[in-house]
């Protein structure tokens, strides 16, 4: 999140304390809504993203439950994994309402010049898609080390006790592989997309 | 092992992402490492060591402990003591 352009360009979905402006709920997003439009962002840049190679070997599908169709989810009908623990809908629902808006409202932002705008369900899979990313290749980026308030280290502040998610290339593709596995690496700023 | 046919695209977004990687002050050993094709064991890339070169080179130079130093052990990252 840091390292994108994005919250400096919408400072008033992602600074924490906006206050008041009374429609909806105004609360400072979390880390996972926060990367999910990050990613999103970077993904609509294309070639002016800075991530893009990066963004560009990272999973294009996945064949998870969250992504089957109705038909295939009805062949689980029976088995302890139900709908409802796969919590499509909840999580379409979530989608839908804290990170296809703000898109759709911010078009300008998100679409450079010349580029088409996605539909509202092509932005909804592309939010899934991103989301599925970051639960399988995001690091948490732990600063609990850090106690002084060092503006330099590019991390946010550990808000509500959540913790700060982020991108760190190359330490996923470490996990990749069974035989190693990396379960915290030092993020810099400039190496990690949070 | 149904999986033959090499795909260009795969390996050029390889190449191009471990490029950007050392061009944004990333450091990654050719001489020990590679970022391999996992595809056929579901798993996209996974670094590991060059065709088992660096296995061969260690064993070599080592005799009597070698068993144990077969693998280089991840390198330039430690797991963290607490996770």
């Amino acid at each position: 999140m840091e390292t994108s352009k994005l919250p400096g360009k919408l400072p008033e979905v992602f600074d924490a304390f906006v206050g008041g402006e009374g429609d909806d709920e105004k609360e400072p997003l979390d880390p996972w809504t926060s990367l999910i439009l990050v990613m999103m962002y970077e993904h609509l840049q294309g070639d002016a993203s800075r991530w893009k190679p990066y963004l560009d070997v990272l999973p294009r599908t996945f064949d998870t439950p969250i992504f089957w169709s109705d038909a295939e989810l009805k062949e689980l009908e029976g088995t302890c994994l139900s709908v409802d623990k796969i919590g499509k809908q909840q999580s379409d629902e979530m989608l839908r309402s804290r990170v296809v808006p703000v898109v759709e409202q911010n078009s300008k932002i998100f679409y450079p010049e010349g580029t088409t705008e996605l539909t509202s369900q092509e932005l909804l899979d592309l939010a899934h898609r991103m989301g599925s990313t970051i639960m399988s290749y995001a690091f948490d980026l732990d600063n609990k080390d850090e106690e002084s308030d060092n503006e330099e280290d590019g991390w946010v502040e550990d808000r509500d006790g959540i913790t700060p998610l982020g991108m760190v290339p190359m330490a996923d593709i470490l996990n990749a592989n069974a035989g190693f596995n990396v379960s915290h690496m030092p993020a810099q700023m400039h190496t990690s997309l949070s | 092992m149904s999986r033959q046919r090499v795909d260009e695209d795969f390996q050029g977004a390889t190449d191009r992402f471990l490029a950007w990687f050392k061009a944004g002050g990333g450091v990654f050993r050719d001489d020990l490492l590679e970022i391999q094709d996992l595809r056929d064991k579901d798993a996209g890339r996974g670094i590991s060591t060059p065709s088992g070169q660096a296995t061969r080179k260690i064993v070599n130079t080592d005799s009597a402990q070698s068993q144990r130093k077969t693998y280089p052990r991840t390198p330039r990252c430690s797991p963290s003591p607490e996770t």
